[in-house]
């Protein structure tokens, strides 16, 4: 009964570099992440304005999805209430946490920050992004110490092999309090694009912990 | 892999109490935990109530267990209501067969501003490691913090994770504090009441925020959990689903709510009339309340009983959930329907049956719905067995 | 009046980082809410935080921040009228 998952497509981001699928290595460089991140933005014309409006996290986990999906709307191929995202990390939202932080510190100057702290919650992140794809379907958001990908990889196996989703979005976007980016996303679906050579990997802990070493 | 997923054991520590007894005593009573907060640090953000546990009291309870000086507030509470919890089970939590599932959305976060401990301290997986380092458990917890449904949530988690098979048990757990991170965040979002809450009411201004923990013991093995438990009660079914609308406001039409009951109803292989209550989300806001009444109402459950637990325990956030799954199950074995504090008359566009009187009635299987920040919404069924 | 207007739309800027924008690219008489500048119900909660903050108006009633923000210059006539510093 269980069938196999295929990782359709995949984003790495560390720090300043990118690599996605293996091809588009980005071009863009940078001392900052959150620059490169503004620049991946810019640089492939993602116009979405809310972008700005978003925290690291966000910005983060929105610039990866969008480089991964590469303007392909999953909600042609699946009912938006199969999609699912399930994403991990481990610092949940602590970098603007002390951002928000900062609002309430000061008794004389206390002005709490709403716009701050609507972000003080990691799985804003993926509201983001299934409000940028209309994805209405399952969505969870884990914390681990490092990055799970046995518990990952059997969690969405398991809801792929059971019905529950057909498609997900997964992975691991973490911004450190210390401003470090990782970012590791893949699309999964039980469907490998046969075309593409590339992509001939299955949704196992191998290969996805070879992928997210890949930078 | 196809195991069920039933509860062995369940323990509340609220306002209302340091057990599930005291808890539920007091909500028969139509007693309430909310009143206007006099904690100290929050007196500037006044005026709002709040649902606050006695530390005095989980201090004394806690150095019967453990040095209060070794750790925190919150993780006193979270060890304390797990081990009441076990107290009544034979689970060996040394066991790699046993798993800890913790749901919070802030963790230590008061550590933010004074930390005696050291920093890794204010993470979420330190908290974790904390819990089950007390209990000697070899596995490495599932944490969850998906806003306010993390608590429900973590139960549907437990029942895929024992469903899968690698663990015969699994102990959900979930807890938040009443801080001044929270509480201000909320002020500045404007969705504080200055009054006790009272959702789906007419003149609901929004919400009271509360703190505690809720735990549940859940099983693969019927007759563990028949004999623990007195009534035999699986988590027939669970959804997630996300408005994919606005990140801090709910839908407009509450279909997306509606997505996640539809499916944990059919996965518990029941029809909408055989809901004998539903267990709401509840907050008392404005929009909340009026997107789970469009939601029931799509899912044919205007006329189910339904009451909101916020009344008795504020909103508590990463433990909400835990703690009125808590309730609905004692509202089971109990056969009876409490009442929904706050409420006189309706204040939602589509009308529901509130429970405005604590009664006796039959309750087979009950829904229990949470929504929040992010667009997230979750819906669990318990079923009799 | 004009200042104030010009000094409104470096505010929004700097709140809501639209960092691909300039004052002159705001329109004053443009709805701030829906389409126009697209902002939502938490930007009017961060704009009454400016509010409070940099000219002492405390708006107590959030409904009454809809006509307020309809357009920079209606934010800009109230500030004019009601700032207490």
């Amino acid at each position: 009964m269980n069938t196999q998952q295929y990782i359709t497509s995949w984003c790495v981001l560390k720090d300043n570099t990118i690599n996605i699928n293996d091809r588009l290595i980005s071009n863009e460089t940078s001392e900052q992440p959150a620059d490169l991140v503004k620049q991946l933005y810019r640089a492939h014309n993602m116009s979405y304005p809310k972008f700005f409006k978003m925290d690291a996290l966000s910005r983060l986990a929105f610039v990866c999805s969008e480089l991964l999906l590469n303007k392909r709307k999953l909600t042609d191929t699946y009912k938006a209430e199969d999609i699912a995202v399930i994403l991990s990390n481990r610092s949940a939202s602590l970098h603007t946490d002390y951002a928000y932080n900062e609002s309430i510190i000061d008794r004389a100057n206390y002005f709490p920050n709403p716009s701050l702290f609507v972000y003080t919650l990691p799985n804003i992140m993926i509201g983001e992004i299934c409000i940028r794809n209309g994805i209405t379907g399952e969505n969870t958001f884990f914390v681990s110490s490092e990055p799970n990908f046995d518990f990952l990889t059997e969690q969405v196996n398991f809801l792929m092999n059971t019905g529950v989703i057909q498609c997900c979005l997964t992975g691991w976007v973490e911004v450190s309090a210390e401003n470090h980016y990782e970012a590791t996303l893949f699309l999964v679906e039980k469907n490998k694009m046969i075309e593409d050579t590339a992509n001939f990997y299955t949704f196992a802990p191998y290969n996805v912990s070879k992928i997210h070493t890949i930078l | 892999m196809g195991n069920k997923t039933y509860i062995a054991s369940d323990n509340l520590i609220t306002s209302l109490g340091f057990s599930t007894e005291e808890n539920i005593c007091s909500i028969g009573q139509g007693k309430s935990g909310v009143e206007v907060c006099t904690i100290p640090e929050l007196q500037h953000l006044m005026p709002l109530c709040s649902s606050s546990v006695d530390k005095t009291r989980l201090a004394k309870e806690f150095s019967e267990i453990g040095d209060t000086k070794e750790y925190t507030t919150l993780e006193q509470l979270f060890i304390l209501s797990i081990a009441k919890a076990l107290a009544s089970t034979s689970v060996d939590t040394t066991s790699e067969h046993t798993l800890f599932i913790i749901s919070t959305t802030k963790g230590n976060i008061d550590l933010l501003v004074n930390n005696p401990f050291e920093p890794d301290r204010i993470h979420l997986w330190k908290l974790a490691e904390i819990i089950t380092s007390h209990f000697k458990n070899p596995n490495q917890a599932v944490i969850v913090s998906n806003a306010c449904i993390s608590g429900a949530l973590a139960v549907m988690l437990a029942k895929q994770m024992l469903c899968i098979g690698k663990y015969d048990t699994v102990i959900v757990s979930g807890g938040d504090l009443i801080t001044e991170f929270v509480v201000s965040g909320f002020v500045s979002f404007k969705a504080i009441s200055p009054n006790p809450c009272k959702p789906f009411d007419e003149s609901r201004d929004g919400l009271s925020l509360g703190e505690g923990c809720g735990t549940i013991v859940l099983t693969s093995d019927a007759s563990i959990a028949k004999e623990s438990y007195g009534e035999l009660i699986e988590v027939a079914g669970g959804a997630t689903s996300n408005d994919a609308n606005h990140i801090s406001g709910p839908s407009r039409t509450g279909e997306e709510l509606g997505i996640a009951i539809k499916k944990s109803i059919k996965q518990a292989g029941i029809s909408p009339e055989q809901i004998h209550y539903i267990s709401a989300h509840g907050t008392a806001t404005s929009f909340n309340d009026e997107m789970e009444a469009k939601a029931f109402t799509l899912c044919e459950l205007q006329n189910t009983p339904v009451n909101s637990l916020k009344g008795y325990f504020g909103h508590t956030l990463g433990a909400a959930g835990a703690i009125e799954l808590v309730v609905s199950l004692q509202s089971m074995k109990r056969n009876t329907l409490f009442l929904s504090p706050g409420y006189e008359s309706c204040g939602t566009t589509d009308p529901l049956n509130i429970i405005t009187q604590t009664q006796l009635a039959t309750i087979d299987n009950v829904l229990k719905t949470a929504s929040g920040f992010g667009g997230c919404n979750v819906a669990i069924t318990l079923s009799k067995k | 009046m004009e200042d104030l207007i010009k000094e409104l739309k470096q505010e929004i800027i700097d709140e809501f980082n639209f960092e691909d924008m300039t004052a002159e690219d705001i329109d004053t008489e443009a709805p701030l809410f829906g389409e126009g500048l697209g902002l939502d119900s938490i930007d009017a909660l961060s704009l009454m935080v400016i509010l409070e903050k940099k000219y002492g108006i405390k708006i107590e009633d959030p409904k009454d921040g809809k006509k307020i923000f309809s357009t920079v210059r209606t934010l800009a006539e109230y500030i004019a009228a009601n700032r207490k510093q």
